[in-house]
């Protein structure tokens, strides 16, 4: 795990783009780069969710009862269902390969929501794009 | 982000001073104020409650959002706990008329996953705002009630 110095690479994630870069250094000053090996479980379904994943690199299968529904890639996140509300997490995230992801923990996603409203926005939009 | 630029409260932050925060959201600028109320959530205390109710009800609706959200995060650890002083605020502030604050509160309710607040939750699906009914379906999403997953499914 390492924090990011700067924006890093949040400034080319799409959720990440619209806000300035001194927000872009903000919201990557809350969590932390942590990566995976190819075939690790990411999440696993019905655990609590403890923090909100972007996708830096790598592709990663999205599972509900072990079964594949969806791909993730750069760019993509995961996690929020459950950082809305308090729900336990809704499917498992397996890395198909290497996998580079950004980790916002539980409460500071939280508590970087209540500065910049808009990431909220985004994510709900996301979920309804995603048909979550 | 400037919006929350408060150099007092960062030392407060970091030294994790809650007596100091709760100080600064009763007394301070409105940029400290607000501030303050957004290091509550990172750092919650039972001794916020109350200012933070206080805060729902302020003029600024950047301080209401964080209050809503600093209140939320009250109810982790707590599950028999009295959570009457957090949710009935929640609740009140699902009516405020900033929907970015009916949607933080939203989110803040299901997080305490009481019954009081199913009925305002599902009343929230029905808010004018898209934001807002999308973070009560995400929410209610979390509720293991009948009456919740046929709203979800529905909605």
């Amino acid at each position: 795990m390492k924090p990011f110095g700067g924006p890093g690479p949040l400034q080319h994630v799409p959720l990440f783009t619209t806000l300035s870069k001194h927000e872009a250094a903000e919201a990557a000053r809350v969590g932390f780069e942590r990566s995976f090996l190819a075939g690790t479980e990411l999440t696993r379904e019905g655990e609590a969710s403890d923090a909100f994943y972007v996708m830096l690199d790598g592709t990663a299968d999205v599972r509900r009862g072990g079964v594949p529904v969806n791909e993730l890639g750069s760019g993509d996140f995961f996690g929020e269902i459950g950082l809305l509300g308090h729900s336990a997490r809704t499917a498992s995230v397996v890395a198909t390969t290497d996998v580079r992801t950004f980790v916002i923990p539980a409460r500071a996603f939280r508590s970087l929501i209540g500065r910049m409203p808009e990431v909220h926005g985004k994510v709900l939009a996301a979920l309804v794009a995603r048909g979550s | 982000m400037l919006e929350f630029w408060s150099p007092k409260v960062s030392r407060l932050r970091r030294r994790r001073d809650v007596a100091g925060l709760i100080d600064v959201l009763r007394t301070g600028g409105e940029r400290d104020r607000r501030a303050a109320a957004n290091a509550l959530i990172a750092i919650p205390d039972p001794r916020s409650v109350e200012p933070l109710t206080l805060a729902l009800k302020d003029a600024d609706v950047l301080l209401r959002t964080n209050a809503a959200l600093a209140l939320g995060e009250l109810q982790d650890g707590r599950p028999d706990a009295d959570l009457s002083p957090i949710v009935g605020p929640l609740v009140d502030a699902l009516s405020d008329p900033a929907p970015e604050v009916r949607a933080m509160a939203a989110s803040a309710l299901g997080r305490t996953r009481t019954q009081a607040a199913l009925e305002p939750l599902l009343t929230a699906l029905g808010d004018s705002s898209t934001t807002v009914q999308l973070t009560a379906k995400a929410v209610l999403a979390g509720y293991d009630d009948p009456r919740a997953r046929e709203a979800v499914a529905a909605a």
